[in-house]
């Protein structure tokens, strides 16, 4: 135990990649039996320690869920649990209730088998943050991470995790999906508009590839998905040095304030993919940079069949539909069935084109500073009505309009600071 | 109708297809972990409107991916659903199908025996709203 202290020590003042190598060459270097012990016997240490085993990191943080449930278990049954610890306590619960899948007994018979939930990361106190692997990291040959935005935590897991299962599920056999919660996400608007979050992530993404980088098979091939804030948590991940095989951004409210290209954020030989939906106003703002679909480096996925018909995507909200164009895309990304990728060029003025022939993706995407009241006003309507329409069609309310299409008066960017290209891929 | 109406249905139509299609083993629910927010990768705060389920299942010995996507196809035609089966793109072979703001999904690949039946209700509330 002393000398896993030690390494767990050792390893924080070394860069990602080293630190992943050397924890791994701790465990592979162990006797039988002896890494399964440090796992049970330092669950705090083992369960989140990028570079370990990943059999071992799923067994420390099951035994940490469990210890999670009986804290909460025993303050309810003291009658000291706040509403919180309540709520807690069921997400425990779910997470510890096992998944299942199929597999062939002796006789050829298709049975039910079933498995823990696989834990990384999982952090059960406070807002809470957890990393689930979802199939075989260990035999994958391509593998999803995908990053999720703002107001998610330990309560909103099975959500996220559904919409990782759907990835998985498009990117076919041999395919493991990664949810990584592992930042503290933005709890709201307010908070979603600051960087500071996602700065703050983007150095643990890098150490948890790297600690995936032990893992997995050498050919495998990494993608690393972000959707809205998580878009931006991906590219501050890239500029602090992740490295993957292709990255997809989708709903991005840009990535930096200085990125204007794919070549500023991955290595040539890296694939940068992007989806932005018809009325997707949380691009058009380019709150956090400018919007890479304009990159001219990038490629830009379409999100609905170009030849029509289909699922239409509009909005924010509904790039991960099933049978919609823009999932089947980011499906054909993970599996690296590149040549079926569908693409399109459309601009912000003809994506939003009102009636009357007025654009508002335009004077909204100028006026960012007070794009914080459009915001508002969606969330607000997306969370009065159930109705998938109302959820994601960017229907402005009037004051949050008049609001878009005055002066900013937050200290937005400016036009001449980020010179605009002409808008389409070049790759 | 309910979001818990919905859910019911989606499943049952689930399993009877996969079970028409692969009629000698026995389909299984591997994922239904009720009502979830479709939005939560954007805002984690919003509602909980649809559910989502997959139903698994497969020949080990004897898959053929093709005649199974058409086979479903059929099958969700019969029982009212609107249904395609897609071009192959490599290995994927595909079904889908809508009825009524329902979506469901068919995988097959030729490097795998195993069948997928995704399906997701339309967003609604247990008021059913």
């Amino acid at each position: 135990m002393a000398e896993l202290e030690k390494l767990v020590r050792r390893v924080r003042s070394l860069p990602p990649e080293a630190a992943a190598r050397e924890a791994r060459a701790f465990f592979d270097a162990l006797p039988p039996g002896a890494g399964i012990a440090l796992a049970e016997g330092r669950p705090e240490l083992v369960g989140s320690l990028d570079g370990a085993p990943a059999a071992l990191r799923y067994r420390a943080n099951h035994l940490r869920l469990l210890a999670a449930r009986n804290r909460l278990r025993a303050a309810i049954d003291a009658g000291t649990a706040t509403d919180h610890e309540r709520r807690r306590l069921q997400t425990v619960e779910e997470l510890l209730t096992p998944v299942s899948g199929i597999d062939v007994d002796a006789s050829g018979n298709v049975v039910k088998v079933q498995r823990p939930r696989q834990f990384l990361v999982v952090e059960p106190e406070g807002q809470g943050r957890a990393v689930e692997v979802l199939g075989d990291l260990d035999r994958a040959r391509n593998i999803a991470i995908l990053v999720p935005g703002m107001g998610n935590n330990l309560e909103t897991l099975r959500d996220q995790v559904d919409r990782a299962d759907l990835i998985r599920r498009e990117a076919g056999p041999g395919t493991a999906s990664v949810l990584w919660l592992g930042y503290y996400s933005p709890q709201g608007v307010r908070d979603a508009m600051s960087s500071v979050p996602a700065q703050e992530a983007g150095p643990g993404l890098r150490r948890f590839t790297a600690g995936l980088d032990t893992e997995t098979l050498p050919t495998a091939k990494v993608t690393l998905i972000g959707h809205s804030y998580g878009s931006h948590v991906v590219g501050q991940g890239l500029i602090n040095g992740v490295r993957v095989d292709r990255v997809v951004l989708t709903g991005s409210p840009g990535v930096a304030k200085a990125v204007n290209g794919a070549a500023q954020l991955v290595p040539s030989q890296t694939r940068l993919f992007v989806e932005r939906a018809p009325g997707d106003y949380v691009s058009y703002t380019e709150w956090h940079g400018p919007d890479p679909a304009t990159y001219p480096d990038a490629t830009r996925m379409a999100t609905n069949e170009p030849a029509g018909g289909g699922i239409t995507v509009q909005g924010h909200n509904e790039y991960y539909r099933p049978n919609s164009e823009a999932l089947r895309n980011v499906g054909r990304v993970v599996r690296g069935d590149l040549a079926h990728v569908t693409t399109t060029d459309t601009s912000r003025s003809a994506e939003t084109k009102l009636a009357l022939g007025l654009s508002w993706g335009e004077p909204l995407h100028s006026a960012a500073g007070a794009a914080a009241k459009v915001f508002d006003g969606i969330a607000a309507l997306r969370k009065t009505k159930p109705d998938r329409a109302a959820a994601s069609t960017p229907v402005p309310q009037q004051g949050a309009l008049e609001q878009a299409t005055r002066p900013a008066t937050h200290p937005a960017r400016t036009a001449a600071a980020h010179p605009r290209r002409p808008e389409g891929p070049q790759r | 109708m309910t979001l818990t109406e919905a859910r019911d249905f989606l499943r049952t139509e689930l399993l009877a297809v996969a079970t028409a299609v692969v009629p000698g083993q026995k389909a299984v629910v591997t994922h239904d972990p009720g009502p979830i927010n479709p939005g939560a990768l954007f805002d984690g705060c919003g509602p909980a409107t649809v559910c989502s389920i997959t139903v698994e299942t497969g020949e080990p010995t004897a898959s053929d991916p093709a005649w199974a996507v058409a086979a479903a196809a059929a099958v969700l035609q019969s029982r009212g659903w609107r249904a395609e089966v897609e071009p192959v793109e490599e290995t994927h072979h595909r079904v889908a199908a809508s009825r009524d703001g329902f979506e469901i999904t068919v995988h097959a690949w030729t490097t795998d025996w195993r069948l997928t039946f995704t399906g997701e209700t339309p967003p609604l509330s247990d008021s059913g709203e």
